[in-house]
């Protein structure tokens, strides 16, 4: 059973989908469903010996393509819509012991183009309003398959945190008349003590308003809507700035860091969002080596955001630990 | 078993598969330079035993 219910009191939409509580939960690695299927072996969910990225419909999606009718009826005070949409995975590498710090820049860079791939092919389905990329890694976020993927959900409408975000921004554009992340990447700059790494088309930084102590935004130095705006070299800059905050977060706790990487693209609905800046923002739960930060009473009751740290200290620490990158291409 | 391959770009193809429940999957190669080993090095193959269909080349 799978439908959209609207939630009147903060204007939103409630994805119900009962068929995800039967997904695979933590296989041994020896079952992993996104490994290659061996011969002889038992059939995963990908029927190849071998790949190098593959994207697939999920098995067991929150939004569908053609979804069955809702199973209960639309009110004047709970709208209900079909959950329709697209849910993607995307498996980074065959090898079940990988992540994207540890893949090469290379697979990284491969991986990039991939996405590029993906968003323009999905945005443009008529019923797709909002194509958001994004990756969970590790137990700390919940994840159910430790094989190294990430996700694409293709939504019927804009979310509200990218709602949110192009208010914001539509507000900033009309009373300045620039785009607040141009303008956010000018103070940052020059301020130098939130920038965390540096390349010629991207700064990575901790947020002066970050809510968790190691969030770091990715953006683009030219004013860019999507991914595939990007060109060539700003392809490759990208990939190669990952891979620099990935490693720096390994390295923090020497651990293999959990992280949610969100990736914000313009809408896909044909409106005009020149004012709109892409970004990738990550929200990693860990704030000391043993310690987590869980959304409590006043991040999850009052959507208010405690941090226990400062973006400044925060940012020279993940600073120091950032390594020049080798390329082999 | 539904297979089509598309050029991309120089760098990149893409060949589409049809599961046996009718989800597509698709995979991704890449041009040898991408990949920053050997050219000797083994590319994926599809599996002769696979259970999945797939489109015609275009």
């Amino acid at each position: 059973m799978s439908e959209l219910r609207f939630n009147p009191l903060l204007g939103e939409w409630v994805a119900t989908a009962t068929h995800r509580q039967e997904r695979t939960f933590l296989p041994p690695p020896d079952f992993c469903p996104l490994c290659p299927t061996a011969k002889g072996g038992f059939p995963t969910e990908v029927p190849e010996s071998d790949y190098d990225i593959v994207a697939f419909e999920n098995r067991f999606p929150s939004l569908k393509k053609e979804p069955e009718a809702p199973a209960i009826a639309s009110t004047e005070i709970y709208p209900v819509r079909p959950s329709q949409g697209v849910c993607e995975v995307i498996l980074y590498s065959p090898n079940h012991n990988t992540t994207l710090a540890r893949e090469p820049v290379e697979q990284i860079y491969k991986l990039v183009m991939v996405w590029q791939h993906r968003f323009g092919e999905l945005e443009a389905l008529d019923f797709i309003k909002y194509v958001f990329i994004f990756e969970n890694k590790g137990e700390a976020v919940g994840v159910t398959l430790h094989h190294p993927h990430g996700q694409i959900y293709a939504y019927p409408f804009v979310p509200p945190v990218i709602k949110k975000e192009l208010e914001q921004t539509r507000k900033y554009k009309a009373e300045k008349g620039n785009c607040l992340l141009c303008d956010i990447l000018d103070a940052e700059k020059r301020f130098e003590k939130r920038i965390v790494a540096e390349n010629a088309s991207f700064i990575a930084y901790i947020p002066f308003f970050a809510r968790y102590p190691y969030e770091t935004h990715i953006l683009p130095k030219r004013h860019l809507q999507a991914l595939t705006d990007f060109s060539a070299k700003e392809t490759r800059d990208l990939a190669e700035i990952l891979k620099q905050i990935l490693l720096a977060f390994d390295s923090l706790f020497n651990v293999s860091f959990p992280y949610i990487m969100a990736i914000h693209s313009r809408p896909s609905d044909g409106d005009d969002y020149d004012f709109y800046h892409f970004h990738i923002e990550f929200y990693p739960p860990m704030r000391t080596a043993t310690k987590l930060k869980f959304l409590a009473g006043s991040e999850a009751g009052a959507g208010m955001f405690i941090n226990d740290t400062l973006p400044e200290t925060k940012a020279a620490e993940l600073r120091n630990l950032v390594k020049p990158v080798a390329w082999k291409i | 078993m539904k297979n089509e391959t598309e050029n991309s770009d120089s760098l990149m193809q893409h060949r589409r598969i049809i599961l046996k429940d009718g989800r597509y999957m698709i995979f991704y190669t890449f041009d040898e330079s991408l990949s920053g080993k050997p050219a000797s090095e083994k590319k994926p193959e599809p599996n002769p035993q696979t259970e999945a269909t797939e489109e015609k080349n275009v």
